[in-house]
């Protein structure tokens, strides 16, 4: 049974109206250049809907630039979001290394949400880090940072670089619109990061979480959205 | 300065400010002598007896009294960067005048900040907090995703199970001493969902 309060098709907790209708806007937009897949999901049942994240009437698409940009990976070699999207249940956050509240904290807990579900979602969930702050996080230091959230996972973070303009036309394609990392008078860089964190199958996301979420928001998720990830 | 009876809505609108106006302001970035060794106050399983139960604070977390202001619920989580830490803790006052927090030193570095965050449209970034002010009868937190202190290049890396010396001075209440705990990267046991709740945060607007 569906939860009562989820009448609705879009939430909007901890977002504004704005910023719900701007992604719906983008990812309408995007339609036209993703060559989507058919979704090998099943017909959800009314309590898959019932996600804590913030659920999209419009998902955001990976356009096909998105899913083919090149990246260098801590996996060694470089890849793209479309490999790592392949047969996974793909967990998008924007951040960078030098952050020490948002970036970590959000790491930390999807590292815990991760390592609470069952070995075979375990297997099949992959969450990829991609780096805001590309002149200091090179595949190394975002290897040994990664370390930090994923030890004992089945399948390890994966972090992605590339150039500021290369991260950034993705990142605001999938409604992330990153600015480059700028130096301040006192010395210090600002860098901005991903207020959100996208879960996509099959090359869209549905669902996002902001700020708010915790651990069991995560898990309860997960486990509803593995479900859908096709079987193939 | 208007009393607010918690710090989530100011420093928002601080962050956004911040934005359209970088730089002047009275960044409460402070630097610290070395090693402190004040007599010390409480620290972790010390004389806290006063408990202000209004701030949860989980199990193995520090906490000091300095007259009417009850610091609690601090720790650091092991940094995942060797290059920069996050400090955590609530400040309550139970006193009828508002107090601000001046100058903050520790015994890992001379280098610390006070940090909020502003959430716009998608992607985010931290702001200097121009002031740190515990309200009369209300509280400042430091808590995950909304505001911290900033701990910059720690001279030695920080694991879990170790303690960071800190003092904390506020303009009237004086000065204490906080000794942290580092704690797993995952926070404080049994403390995540409290702890974000608690705030009741809402900067994206």
């Amino acid at each position: 049974m569906s939860a009562p309060s989820l009448s609705p098709p879009i939430r909007t907790h901890r977002r504004s109206a704005w910023a719900v209708m701007r992604i719906a806007a983008l990812s309408v937009a995007l339609l036209s250049a993703a060559a989507c897949s058919s979704a090998a999901t099943s017909a959800p049942s009314p309590s898959a809907t019932a996600f804590h994240g913030d659920k999209l009437s419009q998902p955001i698409e990976l356009s096909a630039q998105a899913s083919a940009a090149r990246f260098r990976a801590t996996t060694g070699g470089t890849t793209t979001l479309g490999a790592l999207q392949r047969g996974n249940l793909m967990l998008v956050y924007f951040g960078y290394t030098h952050c020490p509240d948002v970036c970590p904290t959000t790491m930390a807990d999807l590292g815990q949400a991760v390592r609470q579900l069952p070995t075979q979602a375990q297997t099949h969930t992959q969450v990829v880090f991609v780096t805001s702050d590309p002149a200091r996080d090179t595949p190394a230091v975002m290897t040994s940072w990664l370390h930090n959230f994923d030890s004992g996972l089945l399948h390890p973070f994966v972090g992605l670089t590339a150039s500021i303009k290369a991260i950034d036309a993705v990142a605001t394609s999938v409604g992330v619109p990153l600015e480059a990392p700028r130096k301040e008078a006192n010395g210090t860089i600002t860098v901005q990061h991903g207020a959100e964190t996208l879960a996509f199958i099959d090359g869209k996301a549905g669902v996002l979480w902001t700020g708010g979420t915790n651990v069991a928001d995560y898990v309860h998720d997960l486990n509803v959205l593995i479900r859908r990830v096709g079987s193939q | 300065m208007p009393a607010r009876t918690d710090n989530e809505a100011a420093s928002t609108k601080e962050g956004k400010s911040m934005n359209c106006r970088p730089n002047v302001r009275v960044a409460l970035v402070l630097l610290a002598t070395a090693a402190v060794s004040l007599t010390a106050c409480s620290s972790d399983g010390g004389a806290a007896k006063n408990a202000a139960p209004s701030s949860q604070a989980p199990a193995g977390t520090a906490h000091a009294d300095l007259g009417d202001l009850h610091i609690s619920g601090g720790y650091i989580p092991q940094p995942a960067s060797p290059d920069v830490a996050a400090a955590y803790f609530t400040v309550t006052n139970d006193g009828s005048s508002a107090d601000t927090l001046t100058r903050v030193t520790t015994d890992v570095t001379s280098n610390v900040m006070a940090m909020g965050e502003s959430d716009h449209d998608g992607a985010g970034s931290m702001t200097d907090l121009s002031q740190v002010v515990v309200p009369a009868h209300g509280a400042f937190r430091f808590t995950p995703r909304h505001a911290h202190l900033m701990l910059q290049k720690p001279t030695r890396p920080l694991k879990a199970g170790q303690m960071v010396s800190m003092t904390i001075t506020f303009t009237h209440a004086g000065t204490v001493r906080l000794d942290l705990p580092v704690v797993p990267i995952s926070g404080p046991t049994g403390t995540q969902e409290p702890m974000h709740d608690m705030g009741g945060m809402s900067s994206g607007g």
